[in-house]
């Protein structure tokens, strides 16, 4: 069997990995955020919780995702559940800290002025604080995206989404004439995905941070 | 004297964790219309104080009254948004453009945004910045004077009649902040606030002042006048201190040259003479068989102050100034006499005691 023949047969699955593969990442990205930058918020000025915060987020990064998956198959089963959520798990220690540091680092001569004109503590953090930390919360958030693009790999070893499925075959048919087209293609849609997701990112930037703090 | 716009009523500040307080009892009554200077060593509390007045700084105890309300406890954001609030370092949101900047108190009252468009436009105008060229800049593209004059515009947009001054123009070069002071002091001709301004440079209190509050330790109120009278009297060395050294220098220049302070040009038969052309009075003639020094005549109607009288006479050798109408015709002269009174009141060398009552129980009426 041929390349070209390999990637006409497969061709369906093959683009429904690598648009689930997009999909997860993103999902789990966007979970991500929304867990992570409302603890950032909540924790920012507190040393004593956000250190802790700040040290479960980094402990989760360090379990080897088979052995997280290995505990996740006994609550969520196979598929997507566990593999969103071991991924929502590793995106938070990026997005929390970059979170923290992006709203600890708004000057507090213009968190004076907001206050000295009568911003309530909502308003402030909605009209001025979020949107000046924004794009290093954006940063976070997109280191996250694509630590994830390859950690979202191995969720096929729970049955989970995405192109991992592709190197997953390949390595359990080592040896046929497959094989290596199944591994090489599902290493370069990888690649491709974090391509793609650094291109969205950039997007996102030029449209979500305003002119007057972009450099 | 004016009617009291603010009242502050045995105001105290303790931090927690400290024991001494930073202010402690100030009683002081800001009168509507002006702009009363705080001025005092770092550390005196001059800030904390400023910052109780629109609760940035909760007071420990005492009350604020501004135009007979007592807002001790009312919502602190209700209140700031009725106080103009201008800091050294401007403060303005550098994502938001100078439109949205200016407009911000505004939109937290829920103007209505044509409303806020318009007004935005009147405050750049006020400030001096052409709203179609500025309006939509972001702040990092404007110099830092040009900054400062859209925190002034932001602070007066929602037309309070209290306005917070934080040592406004302190970061900016020296000329640029005499063009501000300057410019600031001809828009409070128009707006009449009542400007509580903290500063630490006498040279601006003294020229910004309607009033000058000198503050001691815990804020202590060592002299509350009028800048003449901080200057001419003093009253205690701590003030004299204070004010410095070329006191009798700063004098003269607040003290403005009337008619009463005009005397007549020297004699004609015997040492210099006063040369005129066409009526009108041009320069000196010092001694025989010199050239004539011109001068350049002070006009009365431009309110020239003493120090301006005591700058030709140093520079054209004369032994007196000389003062003219618009027409250029001769009002009178200010020769040395008066320019030493002046120095020597401000200097403290005359009866001290004496002056120091009348200064007292006036209250600094002047």
């Amino acid at each position: 069997m041929s390349y070209e023949e390999y990637l006409s047969y497969f061709q369906e699955s093959l683009l429904r990995q690598f648009g689930d593969h997009l999909a997860v990442v993103l999902l789990s990205t966007l979970l991500g955020s929304i867990v992570g930058v409302s603890a950032g918020i909540l924790v920012r000025h507190q040393p004593g919780p956000r250190e802790i915060v700040l040290k479960v987020a980094g402990t989760m990064l360090t379990i080897p995702s088979l052995a997280l998956y290995a505990v996740l198959i006994g609550i969520l089963g196979l598929g997507w559940p566990p593999v969103l959520l071991a991924l929502t798990a590793y995106s938070l220690l990026p997005i929390i800290q970059n979170t923290i540091v992006g709203l600890n680092s708004v000057s507090t001569s213009v968190l004076e002025a907001a206050r000295g004109i009568g911003m309530g503590d909502k308003a402030r953090l909605l009209r001025v604080e979020l949107p000046l930390a924004w794009p290093v919360i954006l940063v976070g958030i997109r280191t996250a995206a694509i630590i994830l693009v390859s950690t979202a790999a191995l969720g096929a070893v729970v049955r989970g989404p995405g192109l991992g499925n592709a190197i997953y075959a390949g390595l359990n048919s080592i040896g046929s004439s497959v094989a290596l087209y199944q591994v090489l293609t599902g290493i370069g849609g990888v690649v491709v995905v974090g391509l793609l997701l650094n291109a969205i990112f950039f997007a996102l930037a030029r449209l979500t941070i305003p002119s007057g703090i972009r450099d | 004297m004016t009617e009291t716009l603010i009242r502050l009523e045995q105001l105290s500040k303790t931090y927690p964790g400290h024991s001494v307080p930073a202010v402690e009892s100030l009683d002081l009554s800001i009168p509507d219309g002006e702009i009363v200077m705080f001025i005092g060593p770092s550390g005196c509390g001059k800030t904390t104080t400023m910052k109780m007045i629109n609760r940035l700084i909760e007071p420990s105890s005492g009350r604020i009254v501004i135009a007979g309300e007592d807002v001790t406890s009312i919502d602190p954001n209700e209140l700031r948004r009725r106080v103009g609030y201008v800091i050294q370092q401007v403060g303005l949101f550098p994502h938001v453009r100078v439109s949205g900047n200016v407009g911000a108190v505004l939109r937290l009252l829920k103007w209505p945004s044509d409303k806020i468009a318009r007004r935005v436009d009147e405050m750049l105008d006020l400030v001096g910045l052409d709203p179609s060229q500025y309006r939509d800049s972001y702040p990092k593209q404007l110099s830092g004077g040009q900054q400062q004059r859209v925190g002034v515009a932001r602070a007066l947009a929602a037309d309070p009649p209290v306005m917070l001054m934080d040592e406004p123009f302190g970061s900016v070069d020296p000329i640029t902040r005499e063009h501000l002071q300057d410019e600031f002091l001809r828009l409070q001709q128009e707006i009449r606030k009542t400007i509580v301004f903290v500063t630490h440079d006498i040279t601006e209190a003294l020229r910004m002042g309607d009033r000058i509050a000198i503050l001691g330790e815990r804020s202590r109120v060592e002299q509350y006048d009028t800048p003449p009278n901080v200057v001419a009297r003093p009253s205690s060395d701590f003030v004299a201190n204070f004010i410095g050294t070329n006191a009798g220098l700063r004098a003269l220049t607040l003290m403005p040259i009337d008619r009463q302070t005009l005397v007549p040009p020297p004699a004609e038969r015997e040492g210099p003479r006063l040369v005129y052309d066409e009526d009108r009075p041009v320069g000196w003639h010092l001694s025989d068989g010199q050239a004539t020094t011109r001068i350049q005549p002070l006009r009365l109607s431009a309110q020239p102050v003493l120090a301006d009288a005591l700058n030709q006479i140093v520079s054209s050798q004369a032994p007196s100034a000389v003062v003219v109408d618009d027409d250029g015709q001769l009002l009178g002269c200010v020769d040395m006499s008066a320019v030493r009174a002046a120095v020597a009141g401000a200097a403290g060398n005359g009866d001290r005691s004496d002056l120091q009552m009348e200064a007292a129980s006036g209250d600094g009426s002047a």
